[in-house]
């Protein structure tokens, strides 16, 4: 690593973390997307309201 | 007429019947409000208080999916349980109309049911503690609300309640145990005897080999009975098929058709073996509310975005760990730097024992991840501040001490040990040696206030208290008088004179303080500036005689009086009054010399105390120092110091330097070096032959103010708060070898067996053996001739080249080994000398045999052998500037106008890189040096012709040397002739230290020649070692 120059390590450091970031919000643009889509056809299979459960009156 | 019940109900109509009873839809008369009325003609058998706890426990029930019961009535013959009115139909009815109901539906109804039945199985509903079992969940028993909601309805709470006999069995979606059927795993076998409860209408054929797990013994529905009956429901309406009879015979529902998670759901909700079903109403509510969140899709989803943002969010801290260490690298690396930097500055400041801590700091000890490389530059620093590659004597800095404002004077004491500065208004004390403040005197509040070593430890000083005398090791006063700044001390240390300021007297002590008496000025006044508080003219004498006898005075009218302290009339005025502005003077025994300046022309003058006699003197034309003391007389004029003999004017020079004096001190005392500050703002130090030992630059101090004592020295300006401590720093440890000095050369080496040394330049040679014996001095012939020369280590042969001939020196005996002459052209390499004979051939000739090695026929006017010949016609128009073996092959630099091409052995090109003119090159494993006559030599890789880094500037690299450390010897000459050589770190090429004068790599140590005499020699340190002598506290 000490072979390594200073300014290499910080850009390359930088240019990897950048890409990462790039790539997970391109991730997290397509799978939101997807999980948009994944709901809609989860709503139509299972409908709405399996995602919550219901508040209902009790008696004594 | 419709029928009233009860006188409250009337019946509107029949809604329909079962098993148990008739079911009405009737109007509470008073309330106006529809109820359902359920009859139930089944013959009462049950207790009052067990119909009594059916009641309680229905009318106990609040629930949005169950209806609300309000009454419960015995008329006739009939029970009747009045309960909420839910409109809508029961499931069974679409479903018997053939409908098909979504999944989404069937899923949200089975919600409502479940937490319909949550709510009923909950303890709170009484005993037993397992809530109330609904024990008939159908189709026919869910309504259907208009809504869209379903409610919960008919419940079978008298078999609940455990009531024998009762039949609530509705095939399909009955559990097993409805039918007495237990197919949990974990009952013991019980044997035939165990009476099932069964019905005949209910009674499911069936043999032990049917059911291997079923087990005859009493079984009572429990809530995961209405699991099973929910479950077998929603199969009903989901696929619209009536689950079979036979729980073991249910056909799962399809995946393909419906999802498999809910496939999964209602058949473990139908599983056989209660114990495998849902236990609760809450656990199946569960799963049925987490459909989204258990669907595969929904989990492959997770597990992909859980493995996707791990291994990104690992890329991204990776990233962000790699970005900070390199930015705290950087960040490293400049403060190295900088740090570096001040190292250089503090040690050209002379303050070696900060640049050594700054070059420390520079490395930076504390090795982590975040600390980068060591960088060449503090190597550099750190070499350079221990001066480990200095061996030269001389005067050399070796502390600084830094005052609270500008130095006014310095004072040494006799043996240089203890060192006075003088600032305003106080004077420190500090050990030479160790730069150690030992203490500090309050002084008068003048630039005038005098400061006087009277021995080794004793002083008299011009105190804020008035003149004392201090004893630097008690560290106290011994004794103190009136005020006075300027002071005067005779040489015998018995008398002490002292003046205030202007006052027209001086007061006469003896060594122990008392007053001897008083000399009176008859109202003259010595010369003082109208605020001394800053100044001091400096143009004033205050001098006693060796035995404090006389005591010379001048003043400002221009007078100068030699008083006898003895005896006001004996005094001998020189001066009543003059023109003269500045003197200067002493005593030396019973001579009084002085010089009197005016408008820069002096007269120096030498007077015989005793005899009342000017001995001699003369004027000039430029001003004329005078120091004298018990050893002599002192002059200094223009660039020259000398020792004139008071009587015969005899003049002995003392130093004689390259610009005009400003102030000299000569150690009289002890070493009779001289220190001479010139008007180049340099400290130039002498022997007592005048001979120069060394030079120190200012700096940026005016460096007027000199001391010099023993081993030490003080350098300080007027502008400036520091005062320098020097030290003499002889080395002489180092001696490897000792010559005659007055002979010239250029070049001295050592052959590698350490037998021969070899001094030579172009024009004389001279042999010496390892004991300092010559075996030979030579000329070299037709040396205006000669173009280069090449010493070989190996052989300590000398070959002499030129541009036709070639002669090979012996380095053993000198005589001459091979002799070439007639030649058309002579190439050095290292690896041998090509020649081209007239015969057209040329020949590679072996340095260390003289024997030829090669012969090789070729056309042309020059060809050199490379691997292959080089001639005319291969260059073409270009120039070979430098060849070397690699490895089993060679390369060659052939400079064409400003290109080099390289090429290997074969005569393939290599690369091309920039060149200038009159270049030569050099090799090393991994580059070509590319060193031109006028410029800075550039280093190239070897492997692509990438630029590595330029070299020295302003200097003329001779010879490049690749050591076994890696570390490259880069060898020069400076525009000023001195020879010197930069080691640098073999990757970049940097530098990482100085070796001045250095003549010969001999054995790893560097060997040194300051051309006076000697040969010194100091092995090539790694940076490890020079931190250890840094820490050991070893500056030098």
């Amino acid at each position: 690593m000490n072979e390594i120059s200073s300014r290499m390590l910080f850009l390359g450091g930088l240019a990897v973390l950048a890409g990462a970031a790039v790539i997970l919000i391109l991730f997290l643009i397509v799978f939101l997307m997807g999980k948009i889509k994944l709901n809609m056809k989860l709503d139509m299979e299972y409908g709405e309201n399996t995602k919550k459960k219901r508040n209902n009156s009790k008696g004594r | 007429m419709a029928e009233i019940i009860a006188s409250t109900y009337e019946v509107i109509e029949r809604i329909g019947s079962g098993g148990g009873g008739v079911v009405y839809l009737a109007n509470h008369m008073r309330l106006n409000k529809k109820v359902v009325l359920k009859a139930d003609k089944r013959r009462l058998t049950t207790r009052p208080e067990i119909l009594r706890r059916e009641v309680d426990a229905l009318k106990n029930l609040s629930h949005t999916y169950i209806p609300q019961v309000y009454d419960f009535f015995v008329e006739g013959e009939t029970v009747y349980t009045v309960m909420d009115y839910i409109e809508g139909e029961s499931l069974d009815k679409p479903l018997k109309r053939g409908i098909r109901f979504s999944q989404p539906e069937v899923i949200r109804w089975a919600v409502e049911l479940l937490e319909a039945l949550s709510y009923l199985h909950s303890p709170i509903h009484g005993d037993p503690p397992r809530g109330i079992v609904h024990s008939d969940i159908k189709p026919a028993n869910i309504m259907l609300t208009p809504h869209g909601h379903i409610c919960l309805i008919d419940f079978n709470i008298a078999l609940a309640l455990g009531e024998e006999n009762v039949v609530g069995r509705s095939a399909g979606y009955a559990s097993p145990e409805h039918y007495g059927l237990d197919f949990s795993d974990d009952t013991p076998m019980v044997d035939d005897s165990t009476e099932v409860m069964t019905d005949t209408e209910a009674t499911i054929p069936m043999s032990r080999s049917e059911y291997s797990s079923s087990i005859k013994k009493i079984v009572v529905p429990d809530v995961r009975s209405d699991i099973y009956s929910l479950g077998a429901t929603l199969y009903h309406l989901l696929s619209g098929v009536k689950p079979a009879k036979n729980a073991l015979d249910v056909e799962p529902l399809s995946e393909k058709e419906f999802s498999p998670q809910i496939v999964k759901i209602i058949s473990r909700a139908m599983n056989p073996n209660p114990n495998l079903r849902y236990q609760s109403a809450d656990e199946m509510l569960y799963a049925i509310t987490h459909l989204h969140e258990n669907d595969p899709r929904t989990k492959r989803r997770k597990k992909i975005f859980v493995s996707v943002t791990s291994i990104l969010a690992f890329f991204i801290l990776a990233g962000a760990f790699t970005a900070f260490t390199g930015l705290k690298r950087m960040e490293g690396e400049q403060r190295a730097l900088t740090l570096s930097e001040y190292s250089h500055n503090a040690l050209e400041e002379g303050d070696p024992v900060s640049a050594v801590q700054y070059a420390l700091e520079s490395l930076n000890m504390n090795r982590n991840l975040f600390t980068p490389p060591r960088a060449p530059q503090s190597e550099k620093a750190l070499a350079d501040a221990l001066g480990v590659y200095d061996l030269a004597d001389g005067y050399k800095s070796h502390h600084v001490i830094k005052l609270p404002s500008e130095a006014l004077k310095t004072v040494l004491s006799p043996n240089g040990k203890t060192g006075i500065a003088v600032y305003a208004f106080a004077a420190q004390i500090f050990d030479t040696e160790t730069g150690e403040i030992k203490g500090e005197l309050p002084l008068v509040k003048s630039a005038l206030s005098d400061v006087v070593f009277i021995d080794d430890k004793t002083l008299v000083y011009a105190g804020e208290n008035g003149i004392s005398v201090y004893d630097t090791e008690t560290e106290k006063n011994l004794w103190s008088g009136k005020p006075a700044t300027q002071v005067a001390v005779s040489a015998d240390k018995k008398t002490i004179a002292g003046v205030y300021r202007d006052e027209a007297f001086a007061t006469l002590y003896g060594i122990d303080g008392k007053e001897k008496g008083m000399v009176d000025f008859a109202g003259k006044k010595q010369k003082v500036l109208q605020n001394d508080t800053f100044a001091d003219p400096e143009d004033n004498i205050l001098s006693l005689s060796a035995d404090g006898k006389y005591m010379a005075v001048s003043f400002s009218d221009g007078g100068l009086i030699i008083y006898d302290t003895t005896n006001a009339q004996n005094s001998i005025e020189l001066y009543d009054t003059s023109d003269y502005t500045h003197f200067e003077g002493g005593f030396y025994g019973r001579y009084f010399a002085f010089s009197s300046t005016k408008y820069g022309s002096s007269v120096f003058a030498v007077i015989n105390t005793e005899e009342l006699v000017q001995e001699g003197g003369f004027e000039l034309d430029s001003r004329i120092g005078v120091k004298a003391d018990e050893t002599g007389i002192y002059l200094s004029n223009k660039s020259t110091v000398v020792k004139i003999d008071p009587v015969s004017g005899e003049q002995t020079e003392v130093a004689y330097s390259d610009s005009d004096v400003r102030q000299f001190e000569t150690d009289t005392l002890n070493t009779f070096n001289t220190v001479v500050a010139t008007e180049k703002n340099e400290c130039v130090f002498y022997d007592k032959s005048a001979d120069l030992i060394s030079t120190l630059g200012g700096g940026q101090t005016d460096c007027s103010l000199v001391s010099i004592a023993g081993e030490y020295a003080l350098l300080a300006g007027i502008d400036s708060p520091v005062v320098r401590i020097i030290k003499k720093d002889m080395h002489s440890d180092a001696d490897l070898f000792t010559y005659d000095a007055s002979y010239p050369h250029d070049e001295a080496r050592i052959s590698s067996d350490k037998n021969t040394l070899m001094f030579f330049d172009y024009q004389n040679v001279r042999l010496y053996n390892k004991d300092g014996k010559v075996i030979k001095d030579i000329k070299i012939p037709d040396a205006e001739n000669v173009y280069d020369q090449q010493y070989s280590k190996k052989s300590g042969n000398l070959a002499v080249m030129y541009k036709d001939a070639l002669r090979i020196y012996s380095g053993k005996t000198g005589d001459i080994v091979t002799e070439k002459t007639n030649l058309k052209s002579v190439f050095y390499a290292p690896y041998g000398v090509s020649i081209l004979n007239n015969d057209a051939t040329v020949s590679l000739i072996d340095i260390d045999t003289g024997e030829e090695i090669l012969n090789e026929k070729t056309d042309g006017n020059y060809a050199a052998y490379c691997g292959m010949v080089v001639n005319d016609d291969f260059l073409n128009g270009g120039e070979l500037i430098g060849a070397s073996k690699h490895g089993d092959g060679y390369l060659f630099a052939v400079a064409n106008e400003d290109i080099c091409t390289l090429y290997d052995g074969d005569g393939n090109k290599l690369f091309e890189v920039p060149v200038a003119e009159q270049s030569e090159a050099f090799f090393t494993d991994s580059s070509v040096i590319l060193s031109p006559l006028h410029g800075t030599p550039t280093a190239y890789n070897l492997s692509d012709g990438s630029k590595k880094n330029d070299l020295e500037k302003d200097s003329y690299l001779t010879y490049i040397y690749q050591l076994d450390n890696g570390c490259v010897m880069s060898e020069y000459i400076s525009s000023g002739g001195e020879r010197y050589a930069i080691l640098l770190d073999g990757e970049r090429y940097e530098p990482i230290a100085r070796l001045p004068c250095m003549t010969d790599l001999s054995d790893g140590c560097a060997v040194f020649d300051y051309h006076k005499g000697k040969l010194r020699q100091t092995r090539i340190y790694s940076i490890e070692e020079l931190i250890e002598i840094a820490k050991g506290g070893d500056a030098k």
